[in-house]
């Protein structure tokens, strides 16, 4: 464990359910094996839905951890009896009563939880939904709202992903070979960062909901933080990013409102966060080379540091950058690269720095940057048109609005 | 002044697909309802009945005695779930605190009854 106190992991306490339903399945996982997910969702499902049933009544128990896993193990018993097993030692109240050393046991089966979900089968686009079902307890309903899918197509990746899961054998994070641990990590890695960048982008309506999803991605990066097999430096460079980013939520919406970065009211931001990440990016520098996640939380640093938006070290920021670019061969950070480049010499050069090429002319926030350089220029004309096809490809009504802001207008 | 029995009808299926914040959500709920309802002297007690469908004994054809069959309930989705028992001034009173509750709030009905006294 990291002991690390943030307000991140506090607000979990306010999840007992959701998290109860991930510990509870990583252990019935872990017992009954991959190819028993459907009755173990089954059980997690039942414990859930009898205390729902009966608390109302009977008020909430001294230990409802606790009595939630007297239910689960009382329906996996009845489960493997009726199939036929005889196994009694399914163990499970020791758990939920703390008899055991459950925060070790426990975070282990999560971990395992968590590498089976990200396991290199599935494509994040399998993975994703995967880890928040199982490893999160949310429903598919929830899903769906947090990845902007429909309902079907969010159960259809999620049976895929527990077709799969069901073929698998169980990881041994600790039998892994070191190798093997850093392979197998990379997807995991992967898969946290697109759930926490599902919670990042910006729709008011739902916004509990993908807060929720930087919450949960922060939670489980902690957890691999904790294990010896996984507390990689890229590990710790991820955990110090989502901190540095989550700090910066509480600002990014006023009144409904998309506020960008720069005009952000910085006393919001959760200065505990920035520390506990701050920490975190010192713990991960190592002798080997910074990855993509070092470079990244480095950038969320420097900015983190900056009192005011003019204070920011963009000299840093763009060497970050250049660094990165090469790593990625990704647009998308080219695009960001140009944002620096732009502070560092000036709106003609960030303009220079934007891509070229198809790969973002469907993507908003290329016309949106490009505006954003054109009408400093004072091209307003160019500026206007560049912006109406960023509202025209925006993602949601409240990306629309704020696009809105940004279109000049012009002397007639 | 009189006592009042709220009858909660249910269908355990309906909250199937329930997610685990949605459960923690409606158990947070209950707990404020019954909290401040408790304080107030209005609420006096209450039982949840078993999810299943009961038994039922009528008398059979004549010479056949008491036949026992399943509750009333198996065949159709309505059971009565739980009860609370209130006291409250008149219906109009026991209906506001029923309206409240969050099984009524979740569009599952409410069957209020007063309870007959001596007098």
């Amino acid at each position: 464990m990291t002991g690390v106190p943030d307000s991140a992991v506090e607000k979990l306490a306010d999840q007992l359910f959701r998290r109860e339903s991930g510990r509870m399945t990583a252990i019935l996982l872990g017992r009954f094996g991959p190819a028993a997910v459907d009755d173990v969702e089954d059980i997690v499902q039942e414990s859930l839905l009898r205390a729902c049933r009966t608390w109302p009544w009977k008020g909430i128990p001294d230990n409802p951890a606790g009595w939630l896993w007297r239910v689960a193990e009382r329906l996996a018993l009845d489960r493997m009896r009726r199939s036929g097993r005889t196994e009694s030692d399914a163990l499970l109240c020791d758990v939920g009563d703390g008899r055991l050393p459950v925060d070790l046991l426990v975070a282990d089966e999560e971990l395992r939880l968590l590498f089976l979900c990200c396991d290199p089968v599935n494509g994040p686009e399998t993975s994703v939904p995967l880890t928040l079902r199982l490893a999160c307890g949310f429903s598919t309903r929830e899903i769906a709202a947090a990845l902007l899918l429909d309902e079907a197509t969010a159960a259809q990746r999620i049976s895929r992903g527990k077709a799969r899961l069901r073929k698998l054998g169980s990881v041994e994070i600790t039998a892994l070979p070191g190798g093997d641990v850093a392979e197998r990590l990379h997807p995991v890695l992967n898969t946290l960062y697109l759930l926490f960048n599902g919670g990042y982008g910006g729709n008011d309506q739902i916004r509990w909901i993908r807060e929720e999803l930087c919450v949960e991605a922060t939670r489980l990066c902690i957890l691999l933080t904790g294990h010896s097999r996984t507390a990689a430096p890229e590990v710790l460079a991820l955990a110090a990013l989502f901190h540095l980013l989550t700090a910066r939520l509480p600002a990014r919406q006023f009144h409904g409102d998309l506020v960008d970065l720069e005009f952000q009211d910085r006393g919001l931001w959760d200065r505990r966060l920035i520390s506990s990440g701050l920490r975190y990016l010192e713990k991960s520098r190592g002798n080997a080379a910074p990855t993509a996640w070092h470079l990244l939380a480095g950038i969320a640093a420097e900015h983190a540091r900056a009192t005011h938006w003019p204070d920011t070290d963009w000299p840093s920021i763009l060497a970050y950058y250049d660094q990165l670019v090469v790593m990625s061969n990704d647009p998308v950070v080219a695009l960001n690269r140009s944002v620096a480049v732009a502070q560092v010499s000036g709106p003609a050069a960030g303009l220079a720095a934007v891509p070229e090429g198809a790969a973002l002319q469907d993507y908003h926030l290329f016309h949106a940057t490009r505006a954003r350089y054109l009408r400093d220029l004072g091209r307003s004309t160019a500026a206007n048109a560049a912006i109406d096809l960023a509202i025209e490809l925006a993602p949601n009504d409240a990306v629309r609005r704020h696009l809105m802001k940004y279109r000049t207008p012009l002397q007639s | 002044m009189g006592q009042f029995m709220l009858l909660l009808h249910d269908d355990a299926k309906d909250d199937a697909e329930l997610s685990a914040a949605e459960m923690q959500d409606i158990i947070a709920r209950y707990r404020t309802w019954s909290q401040k309802w408790r304080e107030s002297g209005h609420l006096t007690g209450g039982e949840k009945l078993m999810d299943d469908p009961g038994r039922i004994i009528r008398s059979g054809a004549p010479g056949q005695g008491m036949i026992v069959s399943d509750g009333p309930y198996s065949e159709t989705k309505d059971v009565i779930g739980g009860y609370f028992l209130i006291i409250a001034d008149d219906y109009a009173a026991a209906e506001a605190i029923a309206r409240g509750c969050p099984h009524a709030e979740r569009g599952k009905p409410i069957e209020i009854r007063q309870i007959q006294t001596m007098d």
